[in-house]
């Protein structure tokens, strides 16, 4: 399982190939998105290793022996329930929404993924959601 | 305080729509005056309990529910079973003209709901509104897990659909 600092090295990877697409003009806003996505999900993963919930690998296969659940939850799903649950998260809960949304639309290529597929929803991506969760996760030292 | 109520509340005496509407406006007083019945005053304390645990924060509204006090979950469940629940769940987005339909399927622990709107484009202030409403109804489930999706009216392939029920459907 990955360590605080491999998730750190991994979301800032990240956030530069993002950025390397983004800027000075959108060359991909579909990678945009998906990338800013994945950045995002290693600083929270990074952020939970200070928190009891600990890696979320661990996390989430304990989760799956423990509720017995007849239909599991996808990790995103779970990594969504435990920031809309934790006040030292909730404050980016939409962010982390508008990421993910944009993600499986592009990945899955979703019907109505043209929707999002422009500059402007990958700039904001980037800009205001993923910005915002770092902030968020810095102001309460978790990263 | 919860066993008393479990034997007095219904569905039909407490407005949860209304009050979800109110409590998003920060209407704390007309969301309590949302709670109807004859047993308004004991549930009324119930919701106040909570209205002191409860915030406006940015956009959206903060309930504050800790692992050890499930009573707001309890107290949701015990009056409302699951089709009452996807009923009230569908209620506190139907206000939005722009919400044009809604499907849902129930399994034993998931729930998910697709919601169609109809905009041209994604819009992030709106969608923040929709997703301040979702962490409400995710709180009023509870033991499940909800996902819900958003498709744009004019771009969905309806055969995504096939399976769910329809629970709403503008006009």
């Amino acid at each position: 399982m990955a360590a605080f600092n491999e998730h750190m090295v991994q979301a800032e990877h990240n956030e530069e190939i993002a950025d390397i697409l983004l800027n000075p003009d959108c060359t991909s806003p579909t990678w945009v998105t998906v990338i800013a996505f994945y950045s995002a999900i290693q600083y929270i993963e990074a952020a939970f290793t200070k928190t009891p919930v600990g890696h979320l690998e661990q996390y989430y296969a304990d989760l799956r022996k423990k509720k017995d659940l007849k239909h599991i939850p996808s990790k995103h799903t779970v990594m969504e329930y435990i920031i809309a649950g934790d006040p030292k998260f909730t404050s980016f809960y939409n962010c982390y929404r508008d990421l993910r949304i944009g993600s499986e639309y592009f990945r899955y290529l979703r019907p109505g993924y043209t929707y999002f597929s422009n500059d402007k929803f990958a700039r904001q991506c980037f800009e205001d959601s993923l910005q915002k969760i770092k902030c968020d996760l810095k102001a309460n030292n978790f990263i | 305080m919860l066993n008393g109520l479990e034997q007095s509340c219904s569905a039909s005496n407490i407005g949860i729509y209304s009050f979800i509407q109110f409590a998003l406006l920060g209407e704390l007083k007309k969301a309590t005056e949302s709670i109807k019945g004859q047993r308004r005053h004991n549930a009324e304390g119930t919701l106040l309990k909570y209205f002191t645990d409860m915030g406006i924060n940015g956009d959206y509204l903060d309930i504050n529910t800790s692992e050890e006090d499930q009573a707001w979950r309890r107290f949701t469940r015990m009056m409302i079973d699951d089709n009452m629940l996807i009923y009230q769940s569908l209620e506190a987005f139907r206000i939005y003209n722009e919400i044009s339909e809604i499907y849902y399927s129930l399994e034993d622990d998931t729930v998910e709901f697709f919601i169609l709107i109809d905009k041209e484009e994604y819009d992030f202030n709106f969608m923040h509104e929709l997703f301040s409403i979702e962490r409400i109804v995710k709180k009023m489930w509870d033991g499940k897990y909800l996902d819900f999706h958003y498709v744009p009216t004019n771009y969905i392939d309806r055969s995504i659909l096939y399976g769910y029920h329809i629970g709403f459907k503008r006009g």
